[in-house]
């Protein structure tokens, strides 16, 4: 079985690059510092490369790395319980909607009651998203109304948010909208590490497991029950999960698109085809694509902070483009 | 030996009632034909007796109520092909009969070499070995329609319960796929089938379910049910009656004018 | 309809002779004038808002408000930009042009000699090369180099100025990174007292800048008085250098 057999390559392979992708992001920042001076800071923790170091860029690794993984895991779970290659948490205007969420959360004033009500404000967004979503897709596996339906979402979730900005009494807030709308791991801390990461894991969890529910879902909702597979269970997993990971994730890095789009598709081939084993795969490759993106940021204009959203769009747009393409040519 | 007991089973979907009081047992293993024009409410019978379809009335396989048997012992019991034939991702097609095998495997286990060995035999028997490392996609109507049939088949079910599973196909297939359901009963297995050509229905069926607006109307053998007083009346047509092997067959021949059948309401 | 002229109009103009500010101006977290303003009707820099005051002259800065500036030009009013003060000799040229505008040359002079007589008492030598430096890190993390008015306030408090050192003309990203390793004596930080929430202060509660510039390092600074060139903004550099004056760097010798 060649593809049985490749699977656990790939798998160590994808984990391996974003292993590597990991301590680049620890070594390459905003600021040259040589690998030297960089080893040496684990012996003299008091430096202010050692600082550097823990404070700065380990926070930004492990937030590409988990956002990152959240983000492909999410895609490719969406794609295949919708049944719909295009099913992409930036896409379906979850990641905004979430967006929505941490911007009511942070310029209402309610992350000063208590740090966790930004990550559970994005999630709400998320959620309402999600659920709203499934409700107008679930039906159809038409191309066009899950199109349509995350043009809607996106627009709305992106109006409110710049309403809720220019409401919001922080002379700053109104600048805010491209980050909110384009994502950024600049600068975050090991404090955000902390809001984000248990969500994430959380959601990543209840993502994982529907992964035999989805290879039966290949064969149509009706078969998948047929096969023993109990739906709604799936569907509370594949929604709740979602909405937990991409709220906990967009609470502290923004809506970042396409990951959940691009990662699933260039894996897919290489799984087989089946959502199941797509699942892990998505996961390691969103994490090293975040990674790699969040490098590319770093290093194309360090001085700029460049939006990671940009990044992802200039290599997602087109892709998407294509994507659309193809899919109508194979459906006429 | 799997016995199957509907009891005026109902299905209302909105105002319309698409199935009305169906009664009937199945005690031994057969052949069973589900016919009736479109609309005749074939379809949801079939969901219902997959447990797919929330009904009124009672519903028991070997005695016990389908719709509270868990859905893993129920899978492991009944195998549904539906009328349509989408496999959503281009997979292999041995990954696609291995789906068959979900219901008999652990939480988190990949396929066993056990379940490869079944899906493989389904695989052989439907004649689709060779398509074993094939997209699906890339196969033919009738080739992705024997596929499909190993996979029920790969989930080594005591009863099979098919959609319309030779539409499309031409008749070297529909014969083909008959025989093999044919023998599926031999083996002990009941078979459900809904068919549109009464050909094939009255050739190769032990009994036939005559459904007409969501009533059983006639439920017999198929040189009783196919008498031409209820083509006449459930279809609008006229047939032919010629014996093919020993066995009565049904050719539909014309229309009977004056009555508009062809749309039922 | 600008916070800075109008603390400087305020200072400048006889009683009655103000008609109107901008809300910011009798806001007491953005104004040291606030409780002058307090008397004044405000405005939101809106034409309508002007029109209906039917003043004889609008005093506006130069990036304020354009399409209200250009509008109340071509409704025929008379309107005075004002380019905002990067240096004392800006806020002094400010004050006089201030002063002939109102009809006010006397007092303009008057609060100018005084700016200068405190200026000269508070002026030490500039700041050599063994003075510390003080780097200032503001939301989305911005510094501030040289040609400032925060250059000059820094410089005239006797110390050297981060952003300078780091040949930042004007205002600059710098990294977080960047400024843990330039390692200043001082870190002065714009907006972290600033109540209302946003995303762009965010990066001033980073814990690494409670770790590296807490406690002495840390120059608390009233931004009322660096925000605008006024005569007022001397307070800045008064207490500036009671906070951080005087002593010499421990910065070692960066690589840049």
């Amino acid at each position: 079985m060649t593809a049985d057999r490749r699977y656990p390559l790939l798998l160590a392979g994808l984990g391996l690059l974003a292993a590597l992708l990991f301590l680049a992001s620890l070594g390459i920042g905003q600021v040259w510092i040589d690998p030297l001076t960089l080893v040496a800071a684990f012996r003299d923790t008091q430096s202010a490369e050692a600082l550097i170091l823990a404070e700065i860029r380990l926070p930004r690794a492990l937030l590409g790395a988990g956002i990152g993984a959240i983000l492909g895991l999410s895609g490719a779970v969406l794609q295949g319980f919708l049944r719909n290659p295009l099913a992409e948490p930036g896409l379906l205007g979850i990641s905004a909607s979430a967006s929505l969420g941490a911007v009511i959360a942070i310029y209402a004033g309610l992350t000063a009651l208590h740090p966790y009500a930004l990550p559970l404000c994005a999630l709400a967004g998320a959620l309402v998203a999600v659920t709203l979503v499934q409700m107008l897709v679930g039906r159809s596996g038409d191309i066009l109304v899950i199109i349509l339906a995350g043009v809607a979402l996106s627009s709305l979730a992106g109006a409110l948010t710049s309403l809720a900005l220019n409401l919001a009494p922080s002379p700053f807030a109104a600048l805010e909208i491209v980050f909110w709308m384009l994502g950024s791991l600049t600068d975050r801390s090991l404090v955000h590490v902390g809001l984000a990461l248990p969500f994430i894991l959380v959601g990543g969890v209840m993502l994982a497991l529907t992964g035999r529910a989805l290879d039966a879902l290949a064969l149509g909702p009706d078969v998948a029950r047929s096969l023993g597979v109990n739906l709604d269970r799936t569907r509370v997993l594949a929604v709740v999960g979602t909405a937990i990971g991409v709220g906990g994730a967009t609470a502290v890095s923004g809506a970042i698109g396409f990951v959940g789009l691009i990662v699933p598709h260039l894996l897919r081939p290489l799984v087989g085809h089946r959502p199941s084993r797509l699942l892990p795969a998505s996961a390691l490759g969103g994490a090293a694509f975040l990674l790699a993106a969040d490098i590319a940021v770093r290093v194309v204009m360090p001085e700029r902070d460049l939006k990671l959203g940009v990044v992802t769009a200039i290599l997602g747009a087109p892709f998407f483009l294509w994507l659309l393409v193809s899919l109508r040519r194979r459906t006429a | 030996m799997i016995r199957l007991d509907c009891e005026s089973v109902a299905v209302r979907r909105g105002a319309r009632e698409t199935l009305r009081g169906v009664s009937f047992s199945c005690e031994r293993p057969q052949l069973v034909g589900v016919i009736g024009p479109n609309g005749a409410g074939k379809s949801t019978l079939m969901r219902a007796m997959t447990g797919l379809q929330p009904h009124a009335g009672s519903l028991r396989w070997q005695g016990r109520e389908l719709a509270a048997m868990p859905p893993g012992e129920r899978a492991r019991l009944i195998a549904y092909m539906p009328q349509e034939r989408t496999v959503h991702w281009p997979m292999d097609c041995i990954e696609v009969v291995l789906l068959g095998r979900l219901p008999h495997r652990g939480g988190f286990g990949g396929a066993s070499a056990d379940d490869l060995r079944q899906a493989r035999e389904a695989m052989e028997r439907m004649d689709v070995i060779g398509f074993a490392r094939r997209p699906f996609d890339t196969l033919s109507g009738g080739e992705q329609a024997r596929v499909l049939i190993a996979r029920m088949l790969a989930q080594a079910p005591h009863a099979c319960i098919a959609d319309e599973p030779v539409n499309g196909l031409d008749p070297a297939h529909q014969i083909a796929l008959m025989q093999v359901l044919a023998e599926l009963v031999a083996e002990g297995r009941p078979v459900f089938v809904s068919l549109h050509d009464l050909t094939l229905a009255s050739r190769w069926c032990d009994r036939l379910l005559l459904l007409d607006r969501g009533c059983l109307v006639a439920d017999g053998a198929p040189g009783e049910v196919l008498n031409a007083e209820r083509l006449a009346g459930v279809y609008g047509i006229r047939a032919e009656h010629i014996d093919i092997g020993g066995r009565p067959s049904v050719v539909p021949s014309d229309l009977i004018a004056g009555e508009d059948h062809v749309e039922p309401h | 309809m600008n916070l800075c002229t109008d603390q400087i109009a305020m200072l400048v103009a006889a009683p009655g002779q103000l008609v109107s500010v901008s809300y910011l101006a009798a806001r007491p977290d953005a104004s040291l004038m606030s409780a002058q303003a307090a008397g004044l009707t405000i405005n939101h820099g809106l034409a309508e808002e002007i029109l209906r005051l039917d003043p004889d002259l609008v005093i506006s800065g130069t990036y304020t408000r354009r399409a209200t500036v250009n509008m109340l030009r071509r409704l025929g009013r008379r309107v005075e930009e004002f380019a905002p003060a990067n240096g004392f000799a800006d806020i002094r040229e400010n004050v006089r042009r201030m002063g002939e505008l109102l009809g006010r040359e006397g007092q303009a002079a008057r609060l100018i000699a005084a700016f200068d007589a405190e200026a000269a008492a508070l002026a030490a030598a500039p700041p050599g090369e063994g003075a510390p430096v003080l780097g200032s890190f503001g939301a989305n993390s911005y510094t501030t180099g040289g040609g400032t008015l925060e250059n000059e306030i820094v410089g005239a408090a006797g110390l050297r100025h981060l952003g300078e050192e780091l040949a930042i003309e004007g205002m600059a990203r710098l990294p977080l990174e960047a400024l843990v390793l330039a390692d200043p004596d001082y870190v002065l930080l714009w907006e972290r007292s600033l109540d209302d929430p946003s995303r762009a202060a965010d990066i001033l509660r980073h814990p690494v800048l409670d770790a590296r510039f807490g406690g002495e390092r840390r120059v608390s600074a009233d931004s009322r008085a660096w925000i605008c060139g006024t005569p007022l903004t001397l307070e800045a550099v008064a207490k500036l250098r009671t906070d951080a004056g005087g002593g010499t760097s421990s910065l070692r010798e960066t690589n840049r």
